[in-house]
Order: structure tokens, then C-alpha cells, then sequence
């Protein structure tokens, strides 16, 4: 083992190996497997091929399945997202929170018919109901983070509870609720469950025709959706960089 | 009238009391300190001033007008915080300008106020930095150049001091002194620091355990003290018991000192240290039992009659050595105190 | 970055070597006894193998058959012949891929007798996994079963290696307290006249979710084509993607699609068998395309109101089937095989029939021996089987994705 002290690469590479390895296994290999699939390139007759993603970007079906998806993926997440700022802040005064709740368990007992309509109110309902413990839990935190100080400082310099809210509170908590939104939203556009029993039967979403390709053992197809799903969130993820690299050297950290 | 009115003003906690019904005044002008240990009372009446805690009993009057019920954005205060608070995603600019327009001030008279706010606080170069790029003490102008533009009837100073180095801190004080002088704003400073409070306040608040003990300034506080609390707590002091009467004061070891007051029988006295005489005497009843030489001056401990006095000289006389006897006799006047606070208390 | 550019061809040089399974090779793990076994010798030679390997894995792909299985079979079979089984319900699409998996990595089967969705044959095929066994030839329960429901199964040429077990059919359910036997629509243009003057009344289950919307477009299919175009149909040696085009672009089907188009501006569109049946007795809707079996299981355990009625419309509705087979690596044949043959044994298929209503693919089954209660359930002697016609799933599929291409994506 003395050997392995003087080549530190080699040593890092074998005390990564665990981990490292053990993700790309799971993770890696499947997903490589994947992605050549959407290209033709696994299975009974494997040769290059790019019409299971031309199928995805030229079908009028699957074309409407990728606008649900992203339909499902944002409007769920913005609803949340609201909700979620609110509860944080009522949590933050016991008196207004139980209000708050008081009224918000009741909501689902009086709506109306919520399934299968065109406008996905059911999923939107549900999904968000789904989401919105774990974004309050995050953005209560982002607002924790805030130090009370700040908040009095807005307010002694003339600014109401509605302005020192916009003007300070949120754009300093608004790296955690990004953070929030973008994850949740990664999850949300490609959930299944919720649309594939409570969505409108057309259009489907990527998620539910995706399933049903794997019934029907067409494979391929399964990989090139599944890679149009991965790239969507991919590219969410890079936009969300490019966006807060810059804003963060707009923002500081006060000593 | 006074700026500033506080009538009976304190505050509970279910049954707990943080601050005793209170009543002080603030001239116009004037420069205030409200000094205290922490638990003393003085950080709640500060966030009663702020408008971030509600009075449980009590008026407040500022410029004429009854404050206690209005919200923080609608009092005429301004506050420096003890962590400064800057608006990290701000500029020093943008954060000095926020008061001003959420004031709804004119364009051209907020730019006249950041200028001048900039330049006698010393931030014309760091006017486009954000505050993650300053340092402690630049951070710390910023946040009053803040509460300057704001020409606010009053302002609240929550120990901006205390989280700077000892040089810093002299430097800056002696600037926040010379500002106060150059804006005449009307201050209420906080502070634990009593060589602080003494070296910039008009007047002091001596507050201990939640209420009031002695308000005056900071050379009457200091060398006639009511309070026992005050005594010990401005500076250093001996607290000695002694007979009184006849204008007179027996101390411990024999010796009789003029008294002011016409008390008689037992009480207390205050004898500040710099009011001791020591005097190399073979035979006298004192004996050094410490000595620390502090430059400027240098402090003793003098074992008399069973006590240990404390007692101080110049550092540039000789230095006494532990173990030689001296003479020990009082060259200034003793405050004869009162333990229950006098001022402060509704009538 | 060279390193990585090896990696990743090795990989996919890996994953790109097809497993070439044999053509037709025999069950794995059958002696030559087991294999040579003949419908009169069957049980003196299959018992006693059976007895040996002592165990038996099977697979049930429909939820609600269950206790039907527990109760009716598996129970029985271990009584009788102290073979132990090994029961899992699996889903089907998850299992039909893990024994394609499996069969390609040459590994044994995780199971041996596989009852399995009728329409996921040519799914299973390709890779080898249906075991080259004739049961249809080889077991004796199956000596009275048609050829049309063991060696050419939905036009499939299986060789008796896929038999139904059990027969199903798509209908029309419907609540007779809303609807009177008098404006019950009895063919596709009169269900039409229904729905349109009862908007959202009529549940369609989504073709793409569920069979018996499927089922429900291929009957509407053959209604409103005829000759070459109806022959076309039903012709079921065509290729995937020479059905997708039919569907897609053929003119003749055109008149089906004038029907859809008008029918789903006024029927509902569901998300699936049980979401149909849910509707209705939810009373959102007062009739619905549904499956014979699975209402009998809803109205059982009171899912369904009692006023529920079925019928079939002219002329004619797909009735369709599912498959007890065994995979070719199967790991205790022998039992798989016995076990088979008890299931289309006349207890079994009579006591399946009384609780699950599934069809006998028998053709000496006496269906009116089934008991007055379950016979109000079922569907009325005056519609079937006259108006069961067979299913093309592979058609089906196709249309169903033209549906999808040339209705829904409009609206």
C-alpha cells in the first residue's frame, strides 16, 4: 500500500471506486443503455436510428404528450410555489397559521368535478398538494436564513410589511425557492401517477405514453421519451446555473 | 417640550416583566445613553422605540405625536443595528437610497441628502460596493450613513460598537461623537459599555433588571451616585460601610470624612479609587496586597481594617510594592447611596 | 478521453449482440421423456415427474382473478397431487419484460406457469420465452378445446403453445334504472343517436388505456367497413408497421373515423376499464363500454348498483382471451404442465365461470349449468355468443394510435 502514497491519482481513483462505481452501475450504465436505445442501438435489430426521436418532435400526438408534460410540469410548481411562500409566512405567526389552515383542509371537500377535464385541474390539485409540504419546508427555510435584523431595518426605514416583503425578504430568499421550484418542477414533468389517474385521457402526458410503449415492448421508444424527459430537465437545470451565477455575485452574504 | 416622551411605558411576557412602567425624556439634540447589563431591560424598550414589540403599558410622544400604536414604517426613527443589517443584495448606494424612497422623497433632495450622508461619513469611494465587500467598520458607517439621510426625529444606536476591535472602536466613537455634533440629531445609544456611554452621552439611563436605577450625566452619575448600582457599575468603586450623622461619615478603619447629606446611623458610602491617598508609612494600617501597573495609571489593592480597597494613583509616581505598609487616607468626597432605585418608577 | 471512447463502444458492443435463441427449441429443462409425452400417456408419465420437482411457480397478470386461482385451483391441485405452488401476482407488463430479459441472458425462468394477457404473445415470442410444448395437442383437458383457442390464437399461428384458459368479452354495460330496455341502442348508429342526446352519458374507456375501448373501436370497425376493407381486418399476417399505415392513411376506414369523431363530441372519454365502471356507478354517466368478467367481479363486491345491465351491439363485439403458458426455461415443467392442465380441467373452468363470469374456451362446457344469480349478471342468451366476433389486437393497436393521430390530437 506504500506504493499507492507516492501515485495520489491512483489512490483517489480507488477510494472513489465505491462510490463512484457504485453510481455508475445503477445509474450510469442503465442510462447509457438508454441513451443508445433511443438511438435504435439496443435490442433484437439495433442499427442507428433517429425516428424514435423524430416520432417524439413530429407526431402531432406526442408533440401535444411533450406540451401536457411541460403543462403538468410548470403550472402544478407555480401554484405551489405561491401557496408554499404563503404557508412559510403564515407559519411564522402562530395566530394567522391556524387561520390559514383552518381554512386551507376544507378546500378539497367543496370543489366540484376536478378529473379528467381539459384544463388538468385535478392533477394541478393534486400534484400540488403533493409538492407542497416539501417546498415549505424549503422556502421556510430560505426565510429563516433571512436575520430578523434585516427585516426590522426594511421596516424603520419606512417600508410596510407588503414592500419590505417584495423589496428585501424575497429577492434574499429567492435562491431557495429557485432551488425549490426547479426541483419540484424536474419531478413534476415527469410524473405519472397522479395525471395517469386523474388527468384528461387525451392529450397524455410523455409520462403515461411512455408506460404504455413499455406495454407494448416497444422499447426503443420508451428510451426516446425517456431521454426527451431527461434532456427537458437537464436543460432546466443549466438554465437555472447560467441564471443564479450571475445574480449570485449580485447578492452577498452580510456579514 | 422634550423630543422625546416615554410615560409609563413597559412590557410583560405572560408573568414575566421585561421592562418596569418607565419614564424618561429625551431633549431635542440631545445624545442619550441607556446603559445596562444584558437582561437590563434596555434591548426591549428599544425594540418598544422600533415599533417591532408592543408596549404593554405606556405612551410614547416623539415630535408631539403619540407613537405607541403606529407600525415601524410610520414612526419617524431611524436605527443603526448591532449587526449593521445592510441589504446584502444591494449597493451601499441603493441601500442608503431605500429610506429615502420608501419616504417618497424628491429625487433631487435624496441625492443632495446621500451626498452629504456620504461625504461626512467617509463613503464616497465605496458608494457602488456591495456590503459582502466591506469591512466591519465600513459596514458600520454605511449603516449610519443610513439612518443619517433619514434626518429622522430620532435615532436609535443598538451597540454599534461591539462587534469591532478596540482600536476601531476608539476611532470610531470619536467620529460618531463629531457626527452627532455635526447633525444634531436627537439619539437614544444602547450600550453595556460604560466607559463608552461615559465618554460620548449628554445624559446616561443607568437600567438594571428591568427598570430605571438613576438617570443623569455621566459626571454626576459618576461622582455622586445614588444608587449602589450605579456606583459599581460606572467605573471602579469601594462601597463601604460607615456611620453617619452630623454631616459626617465614620469609615472602618477610623477615619471621618464630610458627608452631604444629614443621614444618621448606618449606610452606605461610594469611594472611588482615584479618592485614595496612599503613603509609605512603616506604621500605617494599610498594606499593598496587589498592584497592576496600567501605563497612564496604576491600580492597588490595599488591605485595611479587613477590607481590600481599591484604590488608584498616577503611573507616573513611583510604583508601591506588594507587601509595604501605608498610610491610607481620602482626598475626595463619598456619595452616600440608596439601594432602591429612586428615578425611573411611576409615581 | 481515449480510455472513455473504448468503455463506451465495449458497452455497446456488449449490449448490441442479439441473444440468437434457437429456433423453436424444446423446454429446457424437460427430459425426453417429459417432451415426448402424448395426450394418452399424459398423466401416467406427467404425474409422477410432476410429483418429483415437487414445486410449482406460477404467474396471475389479472388483478382480480386472485382468489379465483386460491380458490378454485391451486388449492385442489395441491390437495390432489402434493405439488406445492408457488404463487405471485405480477404486473403484466413488468413480467413479460423480465422474462424477455431473462430469456436472452440464457438464465432459468422465475416462473413456470404464466397466465398471461392473450394479446402479448407476439411480445413474448420474438425472444423465445412461449415454451415450444403443443399443450394443445398433449394435454387431455385440452382435447376438447377448438383449434381457434390453442394453435391459431387472434390469428396468430402459436402452435398450441399459447391456449386461452379463459375467455372474455367487451360489451356494453349500462344502469337500467336510467336507461329503459326501450331506448336501449341495439347497433352503433342508434348508441350514436343515444350519446348525442345524452351528452357525457356514454363512458368510452380511452382505446389506449384499456380493452374494452379497444375492443370497442375494432367492433365499430368492422361494422362500418365491408368487404376488402373489413378482410383487412381481420387479416392478421401483416407486419406492425403495414397496420399503423392502414390505419393512418387507408381512405376506406374513412366512415369510422366520421363515427368518432362524432361520437366523442358528446361521449366521455375515461381512463381506463375501471374508470368507465366508476363513472356509472358513480352515476356521472349512464352507460359505458365495459369487460363481461370484470363487471361481475365490481357488481359482486357492490362497485356496481344492481340495475346494471349488459348487451352487445349490432353487429357484433370483440370478445377476446388470456393464455396459460409455460417459458421455455421453465425450471419444473412438468408440474407447470399438470398444473395447465388442471386449469382447463371442468371444475375449474365452471367455477371460474360462476365467479369471475370467464368464458369456457371449451366447447363441451354446458354455460347454462352457471347458477340463476350469476346468470342475471351476464350477458343475455338473446345477444351471445351470436354477437361475439374475434379480436385483432395487433389491428387494434394500430387503429388506436390513428385514433389518437387523427381525433385526439384535434381536440
Amino acid at each position: 500500500m506504500i506504493g499507492l502514497h507516492r501515485r495520489p491519482r491512483l489512490e483517489l481513483m480507488l477510494l472513489l471506486l465505491p462510490g463512484a462505481g457504485f453510481l455508475a452501475a445503477l445509474f450510469g450504465f442503465p442510462l447509457l443503455t438508454a441513451l443508445l436505445g433511443s438511438f435504435g442501438l439496443v435490442g433484437d435489430d439495433p442499427a442507428l436510428t433517429l425516428k424514435f426521436y423524430a416520432r417524439i418532435f413530429t407526431s402531432t400526438v406526442l408533440l401535444r404528450s411533450l406540451a401536457t408534460s411541460l403543462y403538468y410540469g410548470v403550472v402544478p410548481v407555480a401554484v405551489t410555489v405561491v401557496l408554499a411562500i404563503v404557508l412559510a409566512l403564515a407559519l411564522r405567526r402562530h395566530f394567522a397559521g391556524r387561520k390559514l389552515f383552518n381554512g386551507l383542509y376544507k378546500i378539497p371537500l367543496k370543489l366540484p368535478k376536478m378529473v379528467r377535464d381539459p384544463w388538468g385541474i385535478g392533477v394541478i390539485a393534486a400534484t400540488t398538494w403533493k409538492q407542497l409540504p416539501f417546498m415549505t419546508l424549503v422556502i421556510t427555510g430560505a426565510f429563516a436564513a433571512i436575520p430578523e435584523d434585516i427585516r426590522h431595518a426594511a421596516r424603520t426605514l419606512g417600508a410596510g410589511p407588503i414592500r419590505a416583503f417584495l423589496r428585501i425578504e424575497l429577492p434574499l430568499a429567492l435562491p431557495g425557492i429557485t432551488a425549490a421550484v426547479l426541483l419540484t418542477f424536474i419531478g413534476s414533468m415527469g410524473s405519472f401517477a397522479i395525471p395517469d389517474l386523474v388527468g384528461a385521457p387525451n392529450p397524455l402526458p410523455l409520462s403515461v405514453r411512455m408506460v404504455r410503449a413499455f406495454a407494448e415492448g416497444d422499447m426503443s421508444q420508451v428510451f426516446a421519451i425517456g431521454m426527451v424527459l431527461s434532456a427537458f430537465a437537464f436543460a432546466v437545470l443549466i438554465g437555472y446555473y447560467a441564471l443564479t451565477s450571475r445574480v449570485g455575485t449580485a447578492k452577498g452574504d452580510s456579514r | 417640550m422634550a423630543e422625546l416622551q416615554l410615560h409609563s411605558v413597559g412590557k410583560r411576557f405572560g408573568d414575566t416583566v421585561a421592562l418596569r412602567p418607565t419614564s424618561l425624556e429625551v431633549e431635542k439634540g440631545e445624545f442619550v445613553t441607556v446603559l445596562g447589563p444584558s437582561g437590563c431591560g434596555k434591548s426591549t424598550l428599544l425594540r418598544i422605540l422600533m415599533g417591532i414589540t408592543e408596549a404593554s403599558s405606556g405612551e410614547i410622544v416623539l415630535n408631539g405625536r403619540r407613537i405607541e400604536a403606529l407600525p415601524p414604517d410610520k414612526r419617524d426613527i431611524a436605527m443603526v443595528f448591532q449587526s449593521y443589517a445592510l441589504f446584502p443584495h444591494m449597493s451601499v448606494r441603493k441601500n442608503l437610497a431605500f429610506g429615502l424612497e420608501m419616504r417618497k422623497v424628491p429625487k433631487d433632495e435624496q441625492r443632495r441628502r446621500l451626498d452629504h450622508a456620504l461625504q461626512i461619513c467617509n463613503l464616497a469611494a465605496y458608494v457602488d460596493r456591495m456590503p459582502r465587500q466591506l469591512s466591519g467598520g465600513q459596514q458600520q458607517r454605511v449603516a449610519l450613513a443610513r439612518a443619517i439621510v433619514m434626518q429622522p426625529s430620532l435615532m436609535l444606536l443598538d451597540e454599534p460598537l461591539s462587534n469591532l476591535d478596540a482600536k476601531l472602536r476608539d476611532s470610531l466613537r470619536h467620529d460618531l461623537v463629531a457626527l452627532h455634533r455635526q447633525t444634531g440629531s436627537t439619539s437614544l445609544y444602547v450600550t453595556h459599555d460604560q466607559a463608552e456611554a461615559m465618554a460620548m452621552s449628554d445624559r446616561i439611563v443607568v437600567m438594571n433588571g428591568g427598570e430605571v436605577v438613576e438617570i443623569g450625566t455621566p459626571v454626576s452619575l459618576y461622582r455622586n451616585p445614588r444608587h449602589v448600582f450605579t456606583a459599581s457599575f460606572l467605573g471602579q468603586t469601594n462601597l463601604m460601610p460607615v456611620e453617619a450623622g452630623n454631616r459626617q461619615a465614620r469609615l472602618p478603619w477610623g477615619d471621618v470624612v464630610p458627608l452631604e447629606s444629614n443621614h444618621r446611623g448606618a449606610a452606605v458610602v461610594s469611594l472611588r479609587p482615584e479618592n485614595l491617598a496612599l503613603t509609605p508609612d512603616a506604621a500605617g494600617h494599610g498594606e499593598i496586597t496587589a498592584v497592576s501597573f496600567m501605563g497612564a495609571q496604576a491600580n492597588y489593592v490595599v488591605r485595611i481594617a479587613d477590607f481590600n480597597l481599591k484604590a488608584s494613583r498616577s503611573g507616573g509616581e513611583a510604583l508601591l510594592e506588594i507587601g509595604a505598609r501605608v498610610a491610607v487616607s481620602v482626598t475626595g468626597p463619598v456619595s452616600l447611596l440608596a439601594e432602591t432605585p429612586a428615578l425611573g418608577r411611576a409615581a | 478521453m481515449k480510455r472513455l471512447a473504448a468503455f463506451a463502444l465495449t458497452t455497446t458492443a456488449l449490449i448490441a449482440t442479439p441473444c440468437f435463441a434457437d429456433a423453436q427449441p424444446g423446454l429446457k429443462h424437460a427430459s425426453p421423456e417429459l417432451a415426448a409425452v402424448t395426450r394418452d400417456n399424459f398423466y401416467d408419465v406427467v404425474v409422477p415427474l410432476a410429483k418429483a420437482e415437487g414445486t410449482v411457480v406460477m404467474y396471475n397478470f389479472a388483478g382480480s382473478f386472485a382468489d379465483t386461482w386460491n380458490e378454485g385451483l391451486l388449492k385442489r391441485f395441491e390437495e390432489k397431487y402434493g405439488i406445492k405452488v408457488v404463487y405471485s401476482d405480477v404486473k403484466g407488463d413488468q413480467a413479460d419484460q423480465q422474462l424477455i430479459a431473462v430469456q436472452k441472458a440464457g438464465q432459468d425462468s422465475p416462473v413456470d406457469a404464466y397466465f398471461a394477457g392473450g394479446g402479448d404473445y407476439s411480445i413474448l415470442a420474438p425472444s423465445g420465452v412461449v415454451g415450444n410444448i403443443n399443450l394443445g395437442a398433449v394435454l387431455p383437458n385440452l382435447a376438447t378445446v377448438p383449434s381457434q383457442f390453442k394453435d391459431i390464437v387472434f390469428g396468430v399461428d402459436v402452435h398450441g403453445t399459447y391456449p386461452i384458459v379463459h375467455r372474455n368479452q367487451t360489451a356494453i354495460g349500462y344502469d337500467s334504472a336510467v336507461v329503459s330496455e326501450a331506448d336501449l341502442p341495439k347497433d352503433f348508429d342508434a348508441l350514436l343517436a343515444w350519446s348525442t342526446s345524452h351528452p357525457h352519458q356514454f363512458a368510452m374507456t380511452l382505446p389506449a388505456k384499456g380493452g374494452s375501448g379497444g375492443g370497442f373501436l375494432f367492433s365499430a370497425a368492422l361494422n362500418y367497413t365491408s368487404g376488402d376493407c373489413r378482410a383487412r381486418l381481420l387479416n392478421y399476417s401483416k407486419t406492425k408497421d403495414e397496420n399503423e399505415d392502414f390505419a393512418l392513411n387507408d381512405t376506406c376506414l374513412a366512415p369510422v373515423w366520421d363515427y368518432f369523431g362524432k361520437l366523442l363530441d358528446s361521449a366521455e372519454l375515461t381512463n381506463g376499464n375501471a374508470d368507465t365502471l366508476n363513472l356509472i356507478n358513480n352515476k356521472q354517466a349512464a352507460m359505458g363500454t365495459v369487460w363481461e368478467d370484470q363487471v361481475l367481479t365490481f357488481l359482486r363486491t357492490k362497485q356496481l348498483p344492481e340495475s346494471f345491465h349488459l348487451t352487445l351491439l349490432k353487429n357484433g363485439q370483440v370478445g377476446s382471451g388470456d393464455a396459460f403458458f409455460v417459458p421455455t426455461t421453465a425450471l419444473h415443467p412438468a408440474a407447470a404442465m399438470l398444473l395447465i392442465n388442471e386449469a382447463f380441467g371442468m371444475d375449474f373452468q365452471a367455477f371460474k365461470m360462476e365467479t369471475k363470469a370467464s368464458r369456457s374456451p371449451r366447447s363441451d362446457f354446458d354455460a347454462t349449468k352457471v347458477s340463476a344469480e350469476t346468470r342475471k349478471y351476464l350477458l343475455p342468451d338473446a345477444v351471445y355468443p351470436s354477437l361475439s366476433v374475434a379480436a385483432n389486437w395487433p389491428m387494434t393497436l394500430a387503429l388506436t394510435k390513428a385514433l389518437d393521430e387523427k381525433i385526439l390530437s384535434k381536440r
